[in-house]
C-alpha cells in the first residue's frame, strides 16, 4: 500500500466520510454474502444462467424483494438462446432462481477459481456453542464481541426484532439448520452502524 | 423586510409544510416561482491545485528579462506562450483558460500570499484551508462560510468531492457531503435491512466522536441516493478534456438541481509538486485543469447556469523564483489566484510581485493577502455580506464582480 500523497493517510475525523461509511457497510455485506459479480464472464457456464444470476444479485442488493428480483428479464437474448423464462415459480419468495443464486454464492465461498482470501466463519456454530437462546442474547453477544462503544437500546431492539422476523421464531436454537443466513444479515447490519466505526 | 423573494420562499415552504403537495403536484405557477428563487442562488466552486502550482510558469511575465535569467532552462519562450497582452502569456497548456480570458471571463489576481510564509505543503495548506495564516482555526473557511450563509443545518448544502474530507469544509453547523465515486456512493442492502440501515440514533451528547459519526451517517442517508441519481442521469456533450475530472461530478449535481451552494474539489495527489523535470509535466497538469474548468463553464452555459456559477482556483504556495538543478522548482511563496465565470470581469488584479526584490530564500514577496480574494468570493460573488465574520478580519474585496 502506497500512501495517497506525501501527507500520508488522513486521520482524526477527516478520514471518515459519508461515502466511506457506506463503503465500509458494503464491504461487510461482501464478507457475509460474497459478491459474485467479480467472477469473470468466461468462468460462468455457457448457458445463460450467468448473466441471469448476476442480474438477480444486483437486484437483491438494490433491496428488491425476492419475487421481483428473480423475475426473468423478458426476451433477453444471450448467445442466440432465449434466457430461462421459467414462469411457474416466479412469484414465490423462494424459487429455483433464488436457490441457484444462493448456490453460486455458497460455491464461491468454497471454490477458489482465482487466488483470493475469503473470510471463513460460521456464525451458527458461534451461537450454538454459547447456547444463545433469544435474539436479544445474540445481539448482545455480537455487540460485546465486535463493538467498543455500545449500541443504543432502540437500535438493539430493532436488530433483535429483525433477527426474530428473519428466523420466523424467537427460539433461536431451534433454527440451527437455517440460522446462518439471518445471522449474517444481522452481522452486516451491525458492522454498518456508526458505532462500529469507533475502534 | 418581506421582499418578493422571501415571500416566494415562504410560500414554497408553506406548501411543503402542509405535506399536501409533492413537487409534481405544485401548480405550474408555483413551480416557476420556486425555480426562479433557486436560480437566484449563486454557486461557488473552489478548485484546489494541490502541491503548489508554479505561478510563474502558469502566467508568464515574458516582457521581464529577469524571468528568463531566473529560469534559463525551464523558462517558457515568448513564441511558445499563449499571449494575453504585451506583458503576460499563458503556459501553452492553458488553452481552455485562454478562451475564458478572451471572453473576458477570467480574473487573475497576482501576488497572493501571507506574512511569514510556510514552505510545508501541510502547514501552508492548513493556513489556506482555515484562512488563518500562522495560527489556525477549528473550522475551515469554507465551513465557516456555510455557517454564515445558513445558520441551521441544511442537507446537501456543502459538497466536497474527494476521498477524504478537506479541513476547508469543516463546519460547526453543517455536515459536508463527501464522496469521490458517485457510483460507489450507494448502500448495498437486502430488502429487510433497509429500514435499520437508514436508522440513525438522534440522542446526541453521549460521545462526541459518535455524535460526529451519526451526523456523517445522516449525511450519507440524505445524499447518497440523490447524488447517485444525479450522476446516473447526467449526460453531457461537452468536452472536459482527456483526464477524469471532479468538475463533471459537480456539473451532475448542479444539473440535478441539488440545493448545494458550495462545492469544494481538489486536483488529486499533490500533483503540482513539480520538483523534477517540470516543463512537460506542468504543461500537462495545467491542460487537464484548464480543459476541465473551461468544459465545466461551457457545460453550465448549456444547462442555463452560467450566470449562477463561479470557479475559484488557488494553490497552497507558488514556487521559488529561480529554477532548481533538476529542471524543476522548489516550494515558494506568493502565487496567483484565478476566478472564472460569466459574471467575472476579466483582467489582471493585484500587484505582480517583483522578480528582482526577492526575499532571503529567493521567493516572491506577496503583495495581496489571499483572504482579499476569499472576501471577493464571499461578498462580491455570493453576496453574503459576512466576509469580515467568516475571515475574522477586514479584507477588501476586488471589484471583480462589480
Amino acid at each position: 500500500m502506497h500512501p495517497p500523497t506525501v501527507a500520508g493517510w488522513s486521520y482524526g475525523r477527516s478520514w471518515i466520510t459519508p461515502s466511506l461509511l457506506i463503503e465500509r457497510g458494503n464491504f461487510a455485506l461482501d464478507v457475509v454474502f460474497p459478491d459474485i459479480v467479480f467472477v469473470p464472464n468466461d468462468r460462468y457456464p455457457e448457458y445463460p444462467s450467468g448473466p441471469e444470476i448476476r442480474a438477480v444479485h444486483r437486484r437483491l442488493r438494490d433491496g428488491e424483494d425476492i419475487a421481483s428480483a428473480t423475475r426473468p428479464v423478458d426476451a433477453v437474448q444471450v448467445d442466440g438462446m432465449m434466457s430461462m423464462s421459467n414462469t411457474v415459480d416466479r412469484d414465490e419468495a423462494f424459487n429455483t432462481r433464488y436457490g441457484s443464486y444462493r448456490g453460486w454464492q455458497t460455491a464461491i465461498e468454497r471454490v477458489k477459481p482465482i487466488v483470493r482470501h475469503l473470510a471463513n466463519f460460521n456464525l451458527a456454530k458461534m451461537v450454538m456453542a454459547r447456547e444463545l437462546a433469544t435474539p436479544v442474547a445474540v445481539v448482545d453477544y455480537f455487540m460485546h464481541r465486535f463493538f467498543s462503544v455500545p449500541l443504543d437500546l432502540t437500535t438493539q431492539s430493532m436488530l433483535a426484532d429483525a433477527l426474530e422476523h428473519d428466523l420466523g421464531t424467537g427460539a433461536v436454537l431451534s433454527a440451527e439448520t437455517y440460522m446462518e443466513g439471518p445471522l449474517r444479515v444481522l452481522l452486516h447490519l451491525m458492522l454498518s452502524r456508526p458505532e462500529y466505526q469507533l475502534g | 423586510m418581506l421582499n418578493r423573494r422571501t415571500l416566494l420562499k415562504r410560500t414554497a415552504q408553506g406548501l411543503g409544510g402542509l405535506g399536501l403537495f409533492s413537487g409534481s403536484l405544485l401548480s405550474p405557477v408555483a413551480r416557476a416561482f420556486a425555480a426562479e428563487a433557486a436560480r437566484e442562488d449563486r454557486i461557488l466552486v473552489v478548485f484546489e491545485l494541490s502541491g503548489g502550482n508554479d505561478g510563474l510558469n502558469t502566467v508568464v511575465p515574458f516582457s521581464d528579462d529577469t524571468y528568463y535569467r531566473l529560469r534559463p532552462q525551464i523558462g517558457i519562450r515568448p513564441a511558445d506562450l499563449l499571449k494575453l497582452d504585451d506583458d503576460w502569456g499563458f503556459n501553452p497548456g492553458l488553452l481552455g483558460l485562454q478562451r475564458l480570458w478572451n471572453d473576458g471571463q477570467l480574473a487573475i489576481v497576482h501576488g497572493c500570499g501571507y506574512e511569514r510564509p510556510s514552505f510545508s505543503h501541510f502547514t501552508s495548506m492548513a493556513y489556506w484551508h482555515t484562512a488563518s495564516p500562522n495560527s489556525g482555526d477549528e473550522y475551515g473557511w469554507y465551513g465557516r462560510l456555510a455557517d454564515a450563509m445558513a445558520s441551521e443545518a441544511r442537507a446537501n448544502f456543502l459538497i466536497n468531492i474527494d476521498t477524504a474530507q478537506s479541513l476547508a469544509v469543516k463546519s460547526r453547523i453543517h455536515t459536508p457531503v463527501v464522496f469521490d465515486d458517485p457510483e460507489r456512493f450507494k448502500r448495498n442492502a437486502l430488502l429487510q435491512e433497509k429500514a435499520i440501515l437508514d436508522y440513525v440514533d438522534d440522542q446526541f451528547g453521549k460521545n462526541a466522536t459518535l455524535d460526529y459519526l451519526n451526523l456523517v451517517a445522516r449525511g450519507a442517508r440524505e445524499a447518497s441516493a440523490l447524488i447517485r441519481q444525479a450522476w446516473a442521469n447526467y449526460r453531457s456533450p461537452i468536452d472536459y478534456g482527456i483526464a477524469p475530472s471532479q468538475f463533471r461530478k459537480v456539473a451532475a449535481c448542479i444539473a440535478a438541481g441539488l440545493p448545494t451552494r458550495l462545492y469544494y474539489i481538489a486536483f488529486p495527489n499533490n500533483a503540482f509538486d513539480t520538483h523534477v523535470q517540470q516543463p512537460d509535466l506542468h504543461r500537462r497538469l495545467l491542460s487537464y485543469a484548464s480543459d476541465a474548468v473551461h468544459g465545466f463553464l461551457h457545460d453550465m452555459e448549456r444547462i442555463g447556469y452560467a450566470d449562477r456559477v463561479c470557479v475559484m482556483m488557488f494553490s497552497e504556495f507558488g514556487r521559488r523564483a529561480p529554477e532548481n538543478a533538476n529542471l524543476g522548482t522548489d516550494h515558494g511563496a506568493a502565487n496567483l489566484m484565478m476566478l472564472a465565470g460569466k459574471a467575472v470581469h476579466g483582467g489582471h488584479y493585484g500587484e505582480p510581485p517583483s522578480l528582482v526584490d526577492l526575499d532571503d530564500g529567493d521567493n516572491l514577496i506577496y503583495t495581496t493577502d489571499f483572504r482579499r480574494v476569499y472576501a471577493t468570493a464571499i461578498d462580491g460573488w455570493l453576496k453574503v455580506g459576512a466576509a469580515d465574520t467568516v475571515l475574522k478580519g477586514r479584507f477588501d474585496p476586488f471589484p471583480i464582480f462589480a
